[in-house]
């Protein structure tokens, strides 16, 4: 136990970020399996989507990789190596130590998953308790593995191979969530046989004594002749290249997470499903979102106290941090909107087709959806007589906004009702008059199970229908932009307040942790919201839709809903601007005497 | 023109107070040794100088301006090293000083900047991350003088800087800004380098000016006797003398500093506070820190 205190790795038990970020894990998990349940539940077993891997292999990869580079880093320092203990022992030591953080970290996540699953019955326990065992294995396995690197030191030094190490334990990341998905007591005790023989093998090969890197402050260099040598200014553009690197710690990690915020970017900004996000979840993707702009804006943040002595304002700091994240996020937005605009025409704007419990029924496009004020939707009546309630479903529960599709069917409904609904749509999205009775004689008729199916001609014709109409006439960008954009520089604003020498160290990290929290709890909640019904986001995304393409529909309604966001997020801007003005020196190094 | 006026500039790190109610001013051309022990503010008077930190109460003036109303404009006027300054460390040294010169386009001098660069026998094309510690900062000392600047603000600029190095930067560099006219303020631990290259010593304790006075009168005006302890004498007799700066006890004996002459001091022990046969001799400036210093609580 006293070496453990002592040695570098012994921080990690003390260490209370540790907790927070197994709070942050379980919250995250139980989204993971809340997901894959509802997934399971409407046949739809698909948890390999490029948005899913991403932002769970992400939040793990982050934990995971943070546990092993602060445990695995230092393999001794100068008090243990002046002991008189062999690199052995002091291996055997750090991987105690490394072990057993895995542990108490694992049991905090599933301690705090398996309660919040004890009021809402989400998994069976023994699934929690048999993933997270393989986790911490893996965990441990990645700890020894990555002793090799710079072997005979007494640390790994920061460089390239570190960096190809984080990669490594993302990719890893990703493999536990599949493992997650389907570890089994045969995927614990393999890799618990691999784990013991790769210790086993790794005590054989260890030097006999830690050496310390020699390159760690540089070294004296050979002068040279400075005269005749020419300064040249350099350009704006390398000037802010430089001040923005200097702004980071470790300027890798910007350069990294520049294209998580663009990938973010266009994962909330989607509005049509083309399969590779999920279309449903632009509120959970848009809040992550901020989480990850304010994540960098913070660290950034923290880095200011070297562009301090430098004579330039604070607005350009400002502007040299959130500019580029900024960029970011619009591009992948604009990406997204530009893919969507191209994608969606392949999508029918009316169609009649089986869904995927091969029940055939009308669809059309979310943005021609309609919604009432009454709880329930109003019946849409044939002229012969036959009605049928609209399909509808509520925004918020108890709320009596209710969102409808006027074209909708049913199994039940009759081909006449069908043929009858399909005009409505095509007059009502297409502009095209076509008589129900003869989409009911051309296009419609029975199969084998006596159901109501559109014939060949039937597509061919909705087909061409579609590909003469006008692309999608909405603007989702500025809106959700706009949004992104308010919510970010209102935690920006809160976390500024406090970075000034009125508040010590402590409490300027503690607010950036909070904030943080918030977010992160904010787009968890967003998450189980959505599932446990409370506020539908298939519903609210076709009401966004629904009121975004009405304000398409004319000149000045498009103009509003440019100007109003925009204008919205410039002014939080500029608000956020002028706080920055008041910032003082940076937290890091502001505490110090 | 004052370079620098500080007026009951009380400023700190959440409830702690670091600097208590502070005022001094220093005349344009001057140049001012900050001394203190760990912890005493000379960093966060420097920081507040530099508008990095704003004062909690009291008000700044810095080359006639208000350091915190446009602190960019001040800082062009500037030149400033601080003991954890960070260059960029993927730059090369030729790239830093051109990094600089097109932040001070109108008063860089190349020609400064290339004999600094000589004199300190620095790589050109050496990243900095490769550097050592000391030519690192040295190459902070290039960049911040090859500007020019109206005030030179150091903090702690000869660490890790080794003997010759910090010899040859302090007589080269201040001495030459100094005959161009500029002021600097320059904090160290080192007493030989602050009684040699300033004019004027400003010591601060605990947030507070302990002592501001020109160099030259403080080779003279201040005695340090060692009295032994017998009785009757304690520091409280010592310290209700006026003329009695600081009183610290080792062991069996009491040093006293006094802000006198040698022979004035001799005077006062023996005439006016009734102590005869106790030694006295002329401080120098590391002596003086360290009783008056070490004598408060």
């Amino acid at each position: 136990m006293k070496l453990i205190r002592v040695h570098p790795a012994g921080m990690l038990l003390g260490n209370l970020k540790i907790l927070a970020i197994a709070l942050i894990l379980a919250l995250n998990m139980i989204g993971l399996i809340v997901f894959l349940q509802v997934q399971k539940g409407i046949g739809m077993q698909d948890p390999h989507s490029w948005g899913f891997l991403i932002y769970h292999g992400l939040i793990w990869m982050a934990a995971m990789a943070y546990l092993i580079i602060v445990g695995a880093r230092q393999k001794t320092n100068a008090f243990c190596a002046s002991l008189p203990l062999s690199t052995r022992r002091i291996w055997f030591v750090q991987m105690s130590v490394i072990a057993l953080t895995g542990l108490l970290f694992l049991t905090g996540v599933i301690g705090i998953t398996l309660l919040i699953n004890s009021f809402a019955t989400f998994t069976e326990p023994w699934f929690l308790i048999r993933s997270g065992l393989v986790v911490w294995v893996v965990y441990l396995l990645s700890a020894i593995v990555m002793q090799l690197v710079d072997r005979p030191y007494s640390i790994i030094r920061p460089g390239r191979v570190q960096i190809l190490w984080c990669i490594g334990v993302g990719l890893l990341g990703y493999k536990l969530i599949e493992y997650l998905l389907g570890g089994s007591w045969l995927h614990l005790g393999s890799i618990s046989l691999i784990t013991f023989m790769v210790a086993w093998g790794f005590t054989q090969i260890l030097p006999n004594n830690y050496v310390a890197p020699t390159q760690d402050e540089g070294e004296a260099v050979q002068a040279e002749n400075w005269n005749g040598v020419e300064f040249k200014p350099i350009s704006s553009l390398r000037r802010r290249l430089i001040f923005w690197n200097l702004l980071a710690k470790k300027p890798f990690f910007y350069w990294f997470g520049i294209p998580f915020v663009f990938l973010f970017g266009m994962m909330c900004s989607n509005l049509d499903d083309w399969g590779i996000f999920h279309h449903d979840q632009q509120l959970v993707y848009s809040l992550f979102s901020v989480y990850l702009l304010l994540a960098f804006f913070g660290a950034s943040l923290f880095g200011d106290y070297r562009l301090d002595p430098f004579p330039i304002s604070k607005r350009y700091i400002f502007r040299l941090i959130t500019i580029p994240l900024l960029l970011a996020q619009l591009l992948g937005m604009g990406v997204a909107e530009f893919l969507d605009r191209h994608l969606e025409k392949d999508h029918l704007a009316v169609d009649f087709s089986p869904n995927r419990k091969g029940v055939w029924r009308l669809t059309s496009m979310l943005e021609h959806a309609d919604w009432t004020l009454d709880h329930t939707a109003p019946t849409i009546q044939a002229p012969w007589g036959e009605s049928q309630e609209a399909w509808s479903k509520h925004v918020i529960k108890g709320v009596p906004l209710t969102v409808f599709s006027p074209f909708s069917t049913t199994r039940e409904s009759s081909p006449d009702f069908i043929a009858y609904q399909l005009s409505r749509a095509i007059d009502r999205i297409y502009n095209e008059k076509v008589a129900w009775e003869k989409i009911r004689e051309d296009f419609l008729v029975a199969n084998n199970q006596g159901a109501c199916v559109l014939n060949q001609a039937g597509q061919t014709f909705l087909q061409q229908l579609n590909r003469n109409r006008p692309a999608s006439n909405i603007h989702a960008l500025p809106v959700l932009f706009g949004f992104t954009m308010v919510v970010w520089m209102f935690f920006v604003r809160r976390l500024v307040a406090t970075s000034n020498s009125r508040y010590t160290s402590a409490q300027q990290k503690r607010r950036f942790w909070i904030l943080l929290g918030i977010l992160f709890a904010l787009h968890i909640c967003a998450m189980l919201m959505a599932v446990s019904d409370l506020i539908r986001l298939d519903t609210s995304r076709t009401l966004f839709a629904m009121i975004v393409n009405e304000f398409s529909a004319t000149w000045f309604g498009k103009i509003l809903l440019w100007v109003l966001p925009l204008g919205f997020a410039a002014w939080s801007y500029r608000k956020t601007e002028s706080h920055f003005k008041n910032l003082e020196f940076g937290i890091d190094q502001g505490c110090m005497l | 023109m004052k370079a620098i006026e500080f007026s009951n500039v009380t400023c700190g790190y959440g409830p702690k107070t670091v600097l208590d109610a502070i005022s001094f001013d220093v005349p344009s051309g001057e140049v001012i040794g900050l001394v203190g022990r760990n912890g005493a503010g000379k960093t966060t008077l420097i920081r507040s100088a530099m508008a990095m930190i704003k004062p909690h109460s009291g008000a700044i003036q810095i080359l006639g301006q208000d350091p915190f109303v446009q602190p960019e404009l001040v800082k062009e006027r500037i030149g400033y090293v601080s003991e954890d300054q960070i260059l960029p460390p993927f730059l090369k040294t030729h790239d830093v000083m051109e990094l600089h010169k097109s932040l001070y386009p109108k008063t860089w001098d190349d020609h400064l900047a290339r004999s600094l660069a000589g004199t300190f026998n620095l790589p050109q094309n050496q990243k900095i991350s490769k550097l050592s510690k000391g030519q690192a900062r040295q190459v902070a000392l290039v960049c911040a003088v090859a500007h020019r600047p109206e005030l030179l603000i150091l903090d702690e600029p000869a660490g890790g800087l080794d003997p010759s190095a910090r010899r040859e930067f302090l007589e080269t560099s201040i001495a030459f800004l100094n005959e161009c006219g500029s002021t600097i303020l320059f904090s160290s631990h080192y007493m030989t380098d602050v009684e040699r290259m300033s004019n004027r010593l400003l010591m601060l304790h605990s947030g507070r000016i302990l002592l501001d006075r020109d160099m030259d009168e403080l080779k003279e005006e201040f005695t340090l006797t060692v009295i032994p302890e017998v009785e009757g004498i304690d520091s409280d007799l010592l310290l209700d003398h006026p003329s009695c700066l600081s009183v610290r006890k080792r062991d069996d004996r009491f040093h006293a500093v006094f802000q006198l002459t040698t022979s004035a001091a001799q005077h006062v022990l023996e005439k006016e506070i009734g102590i005869t046969g106790c030694p006295t001799k002329a401080m120098n400036l590391e002596e003086l820190f360290v009783e008056v210093t070490g004598s408060q609580k």
